[in-house]
């Protein structure tokens, strides 16, 4: 996977993506996405909902690949934090330090095989498919005459159900093209309450956690700020749009647990010696390698120090390769 | 290397938030497009901020500032979609606006001397759209709308055909009205007592005005076509001819279905249908025993209207969508031509004998309304809300009128 997933192969798809994105939008991603709803509307007996929920998660199954990667990358980067913090230190002083902190950043990152924008590239890359899924929503279920004129120039010819548009916007009683707020009790508060707890259990078992106590804050805060702006705005969103985000929350969470284990959402996937000692050998250093230099944070995580210049691309790569045994050895 | 900061983080959230709420705005109508209508020494046309204005024809196309409804300053009618219909001294008409789906639909009757509404309490509202225009007999207006909002308890089908009593000293009143599976979003048609109308599941219902026999909103018979019916069917020599959204376009015989001689989902003797490939919007237009028509996809067909073939080796071919009905006129020289309105494009023109493409009208910009010939002019509502008048002998430009505001484009 990282191999194949190569930082140039991930700069050449961001780069293709993004122009994608740019110029050919309508052919290339609204398109093929509005077919598969039309075409899971008819296969899923005429209900747009299940077309949405299907749809949804089948996108996120398919960006399995890019989550993994993703998620790999924050753990390795999550790992290297302590001697982040420790070098940060040890220049805070220095005339130079600045350029000096970059170089040794920049070389701790290449030793760790962690890509810098390893954490942002899926997630740029998803973001052009967030936007389609949830244009495509909105143009396959249009509620004006101009949209339904429109989507006509959307869908393909040799698409069966083409000829079934419009579509049926009602699920379980509620128009998916309505906004929440004027969906029927229950769901016009239950839509809400159901996206912001989603949001913040993605945002949970996903959260880097941070070593510097402002950061640590400020990331306490967003994880209960976050969830209930967008529960609010949800009042404001189409329900189809509602759905939408609530299930790509929930199999976001889904995903992410069986990657990082169910205890992350706990809070306990990263702040075990364990896991933090499991995410530093993918990163490719050892505990024992800094012992000197370490210290404790927070009673439980062990930081590990720098490593003196000592560590090379050949290393980084055999501890990627063979992490158990280089563990077992040093034991 | 920095960590992205949570801050920044939020912020981006923030803005896709705004930017998925600003989607939120497809859910509005925004503006219709309403085709001019030339009756007597006027042209009446629907601007997009819901005004019905006209253009007079004898001051070198002046725009009529005195005369418009609703009077400036008082709230607009909102998106027109249907043309306006002139019966006598009479217009009538319908338009829709919406708050989200939250839509109310207003059906108005205007003397032509003062703008001025017939009934006494203005409009007849309804909370519903209404996409298409209405269709006027001597004491009745007929439109199809979608389902009404169920709150208000006044019915729960998914659509209506409406048959309002026209009476101009007293408020409209509802003859009567029948319910269907879909909403309605076509114009209805009426010919020898029967109105015909499609709706968004792709029934044709043929019902009844009972002008003698007192089964006023009774369905005489229907027929399920393959896709939606949006465009407005064209009644002529016995035929009934409309396309759907299913690509397929259909002639019926309608004395063969009133005597209940074929079935409601397949097509009898004498009928024929054609596939095409692109969704029918646009009315068609019968010109010299031709048919032609044209689809969403810029596709226009002329069709041997008895047996559905066509007449032309290749279709002719607009840039943009074709949702307004095309008008012919006599080319110097050259025959019959077409005029086809281009939802993106200057107004094609094709020889009605072989298809071939013709010097076009610049309109700079799309129409999706019907086109209208009138003498020696053709009159085009742009998708800008521009009224332009054409000379068609040379094709230029002779007015361009805004129509909201009546000043010059």
């Amino acid at each position: 996977m990282g191999a194949f997933f190569s930082r140039r192969m991930m700069m050449i798809l961001g780069v293709a993506l993004l122009a994608i994105a740019v110029f050919r939008f309508n052919l290339f991603v609204i398109g093929p996405m509005v077919n598969s709803l039309v075409l899971l509307d008819k296969i899923l007996f005429s209900n747009f909902g299940l077309a949405i929920i299907f749809f949804t998660v089948t996108v996120r199954l398919l960006m399995i690949p890019l989550t993994v990667m993703q998620t790999r990358n924050m753990r390795k980067m999550s790992a290297l934090q302590p001697r982040m913090k420790a070098m940060q230190e040890r220049y805070k002083d220095h005339p130079d330090g600045r350029r000096l902190q970059s170089s040794e950043t920049m070389k701790m990152y290449k030793s760790a095989g962690v890509s810098p924008i390893g954490c942002l590239g899926p997630m740029v890359l998803q973001m052009p498919i967030w936007f389609g899924l949830y244009r495509a929503i909105f143009r396959a279920v249009p509620a004006t005459p101009e949209g339904t004129a429109n989507l006509s120039t959307v869908l393909y010819g040799w698409n069966p159900a083409a000829s079934d548009v419009p579509l049926d916007s009602m699920f379980i009683g509620m128009d998916l093209v309505d906004l929440v707020q004027n969906a029927p009790a229950p769901f016009n508060f239950a839509l809400p309450i159901l996206v912001g707890a989603s949001m913040w259990a993605q945002q949970k078992i996903s959260a880097m956690p941070s070593m510097d106590a402002r950061s640590a804050q400020t990331n306490q805060m967003m994880l209960w700020m976050m969830p209930i702006m967008f529960g609010f705005f949800t009042f404001q969103f189409p329900a189809g749009l509602a759905v939408y985000i609530l299930f790509s929350n929930l199999i976001g969470v889904a995903i992410t647990a069986v990657i990082s284990g169910p205890g992350a959402l706990l809070g306990t996937r990263f702040g075990t010696s364990a896991a933090t000692a499991a995410a530093a050998v993918e990163a490719g250093v050892s505990n024992a390698e800094d012992e000197n230099k370490g210290e404790v944070i927070d009673g439980t995580a062990t930081v590990l120090g720098e490593d003196g210049g000592r560590s090379d691309r050949q290393r980084a790569r055999s501890a990627r390769r063979k992490p158990r045994r280089r563990r077992n050895r040093r034991r | 290397m920095k960590r992205p900061r949570p801050l920044l983080l939020g912020m981006l959230i923030s803005l896709s938030i705004f930017v998925l709420a600003a989607c939120v705005g497809d859910l509005n109508p925004d503006g219709g497009w309403s085709a001019p209508v030339v009756s007597g020494d006027h042209v009446y046309v629907g601007a997009k901020d819901g005004r019905i204005t006209r253009l007079s024809l004898n001051e070198d196309g002046r725009f009529d500032t005195g005369w418009g409804y609703p009077p400036v300053g008082a709230d607009t009618l909102g998106p027109l979609y249907g043309t306006p219909r002139i019966n006598g001294d009479r217009v009538f008409g319908a338009a829709y606006d919406c708050d989200n789906l939250d839509c109310d639909a207003q059906v108005y009757a205007l003397s032509t001397d003062d703008a001025s509404s017939l009934w006494p309490e203005g409009t007849f509202t309804l909370p519903t759209s209404i996409v298409g225009a209405v269709a006027v007999t001597d004491d009745t207006v007929l439109f199809g709308t979608a389902g009404i909002n169920d709150e208000l308890d006044i019915g729960d089908a998914e659509g209506y055909l409406y048959a309002l009593d026209t009476d101009p000293d007293a408020n409209p009143r509802v003859r009567w009205r029948f319910a269907t599976d879909a909403s309605i979003w076509g114009t209805p048609v009426v010919s020898d007592g029967v109105v015909y109308i499609g709706d968004l599941d792709g029934v044709l219902h043929a019902v009844s005005l009972g002008e003698s026999d007192g089964s006023a909103g009774q369905e005489i018979w229907n027929f399920k076509a393959g896709g939606a019916i949006v465009s407005e069917p064209l009644i002529t020599n016995g035929k009934i001819y409309f396309g759907d959204f299913s690509d397929t376009f259909y002639a019926l015989d309608i004395a063969a279905r009133e005597s209940g001689g074929a079935s409601s989902n397949a097509l009898g003797f004498g009928e024929w249908s054609f596939d095409s490939d692109g969704w029918f919007w646009a009315t068609p237009l019968i010109h010299e025993n031709s048919l032609y028509v044209g689809t969403l996809n810029g596709n226009f067909y002329a069709l041997n209207p008895d047996t559905g073939a066509e007449l032309w080796a290749n279709p002719g071919k607009v840039v943009g969508q074709i949702v307004g009905k095309a008008a012919a006129f006599d080319e110097v020289g050259k025959g019959t031509a077409l005029a086809v309105p281009s939802g993106e494009d200057n107004i094609g023109v094709f020889s009605a004998v072989n298809g071939a493409e013709l010097n076009g009208f610049a309109s700079e910009g799309g129409v999706k309304s019907s086109l209208v010939v009138d003498g020696r002019f053709l009159y085009a509502h742009t998708t800008d809300d521009h009224l332009l008048k054409f000379n068609i002998a040379d094709r230029k430009l002779f007015t361009c009128i805004d129509a909201e505001n009546g000043g010059a484009c």
